[in-house]
């Protein structure tokens, strides 16, 4: 089990693991989220009080789930790469904060276009709305802190640092719904509880939150790709697949 | 299903253009996840060809007669 997680740590290895993973999240992202559309759109019934806006909850659950999901994966690649100086962490969390950024950004606006009709406002600085916001300020930091910072060992330091802290958002963004009194309703999604909702929206829901962990498992692994290719391109196995694209690159003119 | 017609779908009893706009908005983001990446490896195989070649033009203009330094 070490020497595996020791193997995948290596840049070249997981460029090699990652090839054959790929396809697999990706075809099974597409699976999932085209059925949980469908499903969510043409065949969960309309919610008793809010109507068709309901439908909204099969994007926007997902997105805010990742949302939160994606800066814990990102922070614990933060922590190995404080601990372990593993190079690829380090990669990992670069490559995370524009994808979790760009999710957290779906949940915000998302959830804004669905409390216009049902709170009769776009916006109220909410608790779960509020800590949501700072955590897109969070992601957009360690974007910003790594593209202002040259040396690439400290920045690797400092964003890992700043994910790290930042960590302290998420219990409050979790709880906020029972803390404090706020207008956005509590959890009603929950793999371990009975669910809140009927059936018929809790299945395709399932299917939209499994289709979106392929989904940030997938452009997560594309990103890392192109970063450790990027970082490693004086090494020989790089150059060898640089020329080997050229070649096929190539043949694909030809005929 | 749930509804009785295509209009019916689109209007979604009054509230279409919100949830329409979700889903589109939910579609972008989601392509846009996509094809940066792959537009970053595309072009990191063009360059990194281009850089290769001249790196290889470099050392053997340095092997002829030690010129081609300045390229570095």
């Amino acid at each position: 089990m070490w020497n595996w997680l020791h193997k995948l740590g290596s840049p070249k290895s997981f460029f090699a693991i990652s090839e054959r993973l790929l396809p697999w999240f990706g075809t099974l992202a597409l699976l999932f989220l085209s059925v949980g559309i469908v499903w969510g759109l043409l065949f969960a019934p309309p919610d008793y009080q809010q109507g068709d806006t309901a439908r909204i909850m099969f994007v926007h659950v997902p997105a805010s789930i990742l949302a939160q999901s994606s800066y814990m994966m990102m922070a614990s690649a933060g922590v190995v790469f404080l601990v372990w100086r593993i190079k690829l962490a380090e990669i990992a969390l670069q490559c995370a904060a524009p994808i979790g950024a760009s999710l957290t950004f779906l949940a915000l606006v998302t959830g804004s276009i669905w409390g216009k009709p049902m709170w009769g406002t776009w916006w109220v600085w909410d608790a779960r709305l509020t800590s949501t916001l700072v955590l897109f300020f969070l992601f957009m930091g360690i974007i910003a802190l790594r593209s202002a910072m040259e040396n690439r060992a400290s920045a690797g330091r400092a964003t890992s640092l700043l994910a790290v802290v930042g960590l302290v958002n998420l219990p409050i963004i979790k709880f906020s719904v029972d803390w404090w009194n706020t207008l956005h309703q509590s959890s009603s999604f929950s793999l371990t509880q009975k669910p809140a909702m009927p059936i018929e929206m809790w299945f395709p829901l399932l299917l939209m939150v499994i289709g979106f962990y392929f989904f940030f498992f997938s452009v997560w692994m594309m990103r890392i790709r192109t970063e450790v290719l990027i970082r490693e391109r004086r090494a020989d196995w790089v150059k060898r697949l640089v020329l080997t694209m050229k070649n096929k690159r190539d043949m694909k003119h030809a005929v | 299903m749930q509804f009785d017609s295509l209009s019916d779908f689109i209007q979604m009893n009054g509230h279409g253009v919100y949830v329409w706009a979700v889903y589109f908005l939910a579609l972008g983001v989601l392509l846009l996840n996509v094809l940066r990446p792959k537009m970053m490896m595309k072009r990191f195989y063009k360059e990194q060809y281009i850089a290769y070649t001249l790196q290889a033009a470099v050392s053997n203009e340095k092997l002829k007669d030690g010129s081609g330094d300045y390229l570095k």
